[in-house]
């Protein structure tokens, strides 16, 4: 059985993306894996998943959301969804950024669990299991 | 003939009397009257008598010389012959004649035939026996030498205050260009920090991805390659591996820059050496080393953050570049002098050649090769000192020490 039945993994970057998925299916760490490429459709995805009750189901467990992104940046994304209350789903920052400041800008959402860097890996996705769970 | 308070006084009453024979007094001798007038044309001034008429009643030798006229042609001529500019004379003798005041220091240039001079003239009233002013005594030196002088002082007093302007406004110039280029100059160190920054960040990316792509070939063709594959992708691995090292250690240079505005405090620096030796523990172990403090000036005003690194970049090299032959042995001392504390790290190293000295602090610059590093160590060091006003200097001999030597400004003692 999977970790997490639908991840959704907001990035740019299509290599990382690629290397991302392949380590969730590889891995068997969730059963559908959504890709968006910035914050603006992670932001309508989220949104027309609440509007729409039938589609409850499919509403991410999980949102991978990286940083440095164009359109909309992981910031924007995490203010507009709480400003819109749409915080009923927990993120967790994956990125290649090593700036403290990135980590402080975004930790500070309460539905961001964690900040982690890439890649991910097995431990990773169990270390952030385990913060979920708790 | 008697002088008083006023001037001169005479006994003749009217200009006919008086003109010309002005020493034919019947009550002088004519001894006396040659006395009198061997006194006069003794004077060095020019001396002459005028009434308000403006006619010369008398003068001495010194007038007949500067008119260069005889004796007699001056006494046969009115003033407005001799002089072109009469009328001004004239007024100022008209002054003093009525007024009964003498009129002093009077510079003024004079044409007389074939020359202009300069003059200075005191004029007093001249009465006779009544106490009646019946003209005007004057008295003149030559002032012509002092006159050139004075323009001369003039002239130059303006060309000097005209220098001392130029030099201000050059100086303000110049100021304002040097102001510029400090502006620039630290416009130019923030384009470049956030250049690194952004260079260190953008490159994280695809470094990871390149990570992630060779793992994934390795796994999918796990047992189906050669060794000569397999090294090749342990190779590259390594080099992913030293690309992420270098890529931290840019990151960190933006980072310790963002840590010179470090909080300033008092600092006990025998509790920094012991934090780091806490931390280097193992190294000093394996090295041998001993590490040997003498603080003259043991506590300092710096941000904490700022002197750990400072001293931890110092000691850890000191380990670093040890002499394969001897056991390391770091000294690290302070002491007071005119300029600031100096703050010295001393080692018995591997030293330094003199050219070697000069790319010592230059970033990814790395001398010896043997040993692990990235080069950024002493670049973070003197940007450090440096933004907080210090100095950082090596002393080195090849094959035997090397002394790092930081100036901290004055101030930062306790």
């Amino acid at each position: 059985m999977s970790l997490f039945k639908k991840i959704l993994l907001v990035d740019d970057d299509e290599d990382s993306n690629f290397l991302t998925k392949r380590i969730i299916v590889h891995l068997n760490i969730a059963d559908e894996v959504t890709i968006v490429l910035n914050g603006k459709e992670a932001y309508e995805l989220v949104k027309q998943c609440t509007e729409e009750k039938e589609t409850q189901n499919q509403f991410p467990d999980l949102v991978l959301l990286d940083i440095k992104m164009p359109v909309m940046n992981g910031i924007e994304f995490l203010e507009v969804c709480n400003a819109n209350n749409l915080c009923n789903f927990p993120v967790v920052i994956l990125t290649s950024s090593l700036d403290d400041r990135d980590r402080e800008d975004t930790i500070k959402f309460p539905n961001v669990k964690d900040f982690i860097n890439k890649p991910l890996s097995y431990e990773k996705i169990l270390d952030i299991q385990k913060k979920l769970s708790n | 003939m008697s002088l008083d308070s006023n001037g001169l006084s005479i006994n003749h009453r009217d200009r006919q009397r008086l003109r010309p024979q002005l020493w034919e007094d019947q009550n002088l001798s004519t001894d006396e009257k040659n006395l009198y007038k061997r006194i006069l044309d003794s004077i060095p001034a020019i001396v002459f008598v005028k009434d308000k008429n403006n006619q010369l009643l008398a003068f001495n030798k010194s007038f007949e010389e500067f008119m260069r006229f005889s004796r007699e042609e001056l006494l046969s001529k009115s003033a407005y012959e001799l002089f072109p500019d009469a009328e001004k004379y004239h007024e100022d003798d008209l002054e003093v004649i009525e007024t009964g005041r003498p009129k002093l220091n009077i510079i003024e240039e004079v044409i007389v035939p074939g020359d202009v001079v300069w003059l200075k003239t005191d004029k007093v009233p001249l009465k006779n026996d009544d106490n009646q002013i019946i003209g005007v005594l004057g008295i003149s030196q030559d002032f012509t030498q002092q006159k050139i002088m004075q323009d001369r002082l003039v002239t130059t007093e303006e060309k000097l205050h005209h220098l001392n302007n130029e030099l201000e406004e050059r100086a303000k110039v110049r100021t304002k260009e040097l102001l510029e280029s400090n502006e620039e100059l630290k416009r130019i160190n923030t384009d470049l920090d956030n250049f690194i920054y952004i260079a260190s960040h953008d490159l994280k990316s695809p470094i990871d991805n390149i990570d992630g792509f060779v793992h994934f070939l390795k796994e999918s063709l796990k047992n189906k390659t050669t060794s000569d594959e397999e090294k090749v992708f342990d190779r590259i691995s390594a080099s992913v591996d030293r690309f992420r090292k270098t890529i931290a250690e840019l990151h960190k240079i933006t980072k310790a820059q963002r840590n010179f505005e470090d909080i300033i405090e008092e600092v006990e620096l025998n509790e920094i050496i012991e934090d780091i030796k806490a931390e280097i523990f193992f190294t000093i172990q394996k090295a041998n080393a001993r590490i040997f403090t003498s603080f003259d000036v043991p506590v300092i005003k710096y941000g904490k953050k700022n002197i750990r690194s400072i001293l931890y970049n110092l000691i850890t090299n000191a380990i670093k570049f040890r002499s394969p032959t001897r056991k390391p042995i770091v000294k690290v001392s302070t002491k007071m002098t005119e300029q600031g504390i100096l703050l010295s790290v001393k080692d018995n190293g591997l030293g330094l050649a003199p050219h070697e000295k000069d790319k010592l602090f230059i970033m990814f610059k790395r001398l010896h090769d043997h040993v692990e590093g990235t080069g950024v160590g002493l670049y973070i060091v003197k940007r450090i000192v440096e933004n907080n006003g210090g100095k950082i200097e090596v002393e080195s001999e090849k094959g035997k020490s090397t002394i790092f030597k930081i100036l901290i400004k004055k101030h930062v003692a306790v």
